[in-house]
């Protein structure tokens, strides 16, 4: 009995296609990523993004099974993300799923992506994890679970206004840097001082767990223009100390995502952390995680780069989960923005 | 006069009525938010422009809570949300990438505009020729680091204010400067 998955993944500016055998070992995994076609815009375009996936969710599918030497009725079943993402993205890996599924009588599944980036952190360990804090924090959301199994995720707390991700991206637009903002935060930031500037950590008043990245973003502008709200904003090649700008910014922000979900991980009583998403690249934020995990006894398990931005690998794997729990879908599978 | 005219809108609006409103806190936004969400009536276009940080997001949280406890976040990253279930569906939209708004735009994505409930959309300026009249126009102005300065117009046709129009600007007359109703 084939134990193979494919999974197709199209929620956001990546068109991608994996095989996976038993939730667990990567057979093939390719990608192809939009991220040229959407620079020129600051930001991924909805209309060129779904016209980029049709074009491509074929021949990523084709090269796929090609690199895992394949055939479609090697398969055990389809896993496709069906949730949250931009709708037109989610329909072209839907369909081609669900036209998988009817030429082929394989059965499907719907993923939840932010559940399957969590299942990323995971997949790897030699033994499972659960129950973890898990941090989902990317372009689209900054947000604790309680992740009691790959399957059951609790939200605990998520961010009141800016995800991190995207306070990376108006940052850096602030200090005339290219879109993506983390990476290119990340390149400027180990030539500045992180304590250059005191930036605020947000804490919420009431002592809860929870994020919020607006204030920060404000207090980068009203730095650079000199403490002075009235002020103009200087253009960013009359920005002197661009990179403690950088530096000091990061530090905040990994300083907050640290310390929420290690006091999550506490008040829970729980020794197990999974952080997941694209801003999990980010290389400071996995050093303080490190260093600030270890005195507590905690483990913090973060995805292999590869899989920290959108990827199908995840979703064939937590794809078989569901198959294993008896949640395959039939052929109205739909998709949905969040 | 303030021209209006556009694929969105395609007529000439004028400025009915202007207050200005000193927010000392965020909080103060916030409740001047709820003030708006509980309020508003079904068809409303509120346009929001002001610099990063001006509290726009604030403001169209606190909608969120008066309309019906919606958990409003910045649409930066999605370009637009949809909350359902309260009072009225919140549509919620943002330009700060003017490029890929109005790609959304004109993707189908002005149909919200116009829709029912209430429609909030952030950086509205870099879209402005897209938007409907009237519409509730409210800007953000950084006054102090913690204050801010909050400009609310309603941009109706010329003539004298009916309908949507004349609920709106009655609606403005008698907000509460504390957000916090009488």
């Amino acid at each position: 009995m084939s134990k193979l998955i494919l999974g197709i993944e199209s929620s956001c500016d990546e068109t991608a296609v994996a095989v996976v055998e038993a939730g667990r070992k990567e057979i093939a995994s390719v990608i192809h990523s939009q991220i040229s076609e959407h620079a020129p815009w600051g930001g991924v375009v909805p209309e060129i993004a779904s016209r980029s996936h049709l074009d491509q969710i074929l021949p990523v599918l084709d090269r796929c099974l090609e690199e895992a030497q394949l055939e479609l009725t090697d398969l055990a079943g389809i896993a496709v993300t069906t949730k949250p993402g931009l709708i037109g993205s989610l329909l072209v890996g839907v369909g081609a799923a669900k036209g998988l599924a009817l030429a082929t009588d394989l059965p499907l599944v719907g993923v939840d992506h932010i559940e399957a980036h969590v299942y990323a952190a995971a997949m790897d360990l030699p033994a499972p994890p659960y129950p973890a804090i898990a941090l989902v924090v990317s372009g689209g959301h900054t947000a604790l679970y309680l992740a009691e199994g790959p399957l059951s995720m609790k939200p605990l707390a998520s961010t009141l206004d800016d995800a991190a991700g995207e306070a990376f991206d108006k940052v850096a637009h602030m200090l005339g840097l290219s879109y993506p903002g983390g990476p290119s935060i990340a390149k400027l930031a180990p030539k500045g001082d992180p304590r250059a500037i005191p930036f605020p950590r947000y804490r919420p008043k009431d002592g809860s767990i929870g994020f919020s990245f607006s204030g920060l973003k404000t207090a980068v502008l009203y730095h650079l223009r000199g403490g002075d709200a009235l002020a103009a904003t200087p253009a960013p090649e009359d920005i002197v100390d661009a990179a403690n700008v950088a530096a000091s910014f990061q530090e905040a922000v990994v300083d907050a995502l640290v310390k929420m979900t290690l006091r999550a991980a506490q008040d829970n009583h729980l020794d197990q952390v999974l952080v997941a998403g694209g801003v999990g690249c980010n290389q400071r934020l996995r050093e303080v995680f490190a260093a600030a995990s270890e005195p507590d006894g905690i483990e913090t398990h973060f995805p292999p780069p590869n899989r920290c931005t959108d990827n199908a690998v995840m979703i064939a794997g937590l794809g078989w989960h569901l198959f294993e729990a008896g949640r395959a879908a039939d052929l109205d599978l739909d998709a949905s923005p969040r | 006069m303030i021209n209006g005219a556009g694929q969105g809108g395609g007529c000439m609006v004028r400025e009915l009525v202007l207050r200005e409103i000193v927010s000392h806190s965020s909080e103060q936004t916030l409740a001047i938010g709820e003030w708006l969400g509980r309020e508003l009536p079904s068809g409303t276009l509120l346009a929001l422009d002001g610099d990063l940080g001006a509290g726009k997001t604030t403001l169209t949280r606190g909608i969120g809570q008066g309309l019906g406890g919606y958990p409003v976040s910045s649409p930066s990253f999605t370009l637009h949300d949809l909350h359902e279930g309260g009072r009225l569906p919140l549509s919620h939209c943002d330009a700060w990438m003017e490029g890929r708004e109005v790609a959304f735009l004109r993707d189908g994505g002005s149909e919200w505009l116009a829709g029912e409930g209430i429609c909030v959309v952030e950086w509205a300026e870099r879209v402005r020729e897209w938007l409907p009249c009237p519409r509730l126009w409210v800007r953000l102005l950084h006054r102090t680091l913690q204050t801010r300065r909050l400009e609310l117009r309603v941009l109706g046709p010329d003539g004298s204010p009916e309908g949507l129009t004349q609920v709106l600007v009655q609606l403005l007359e008698r907000l509460p400067e504390s957000g916090e109703s009488p």
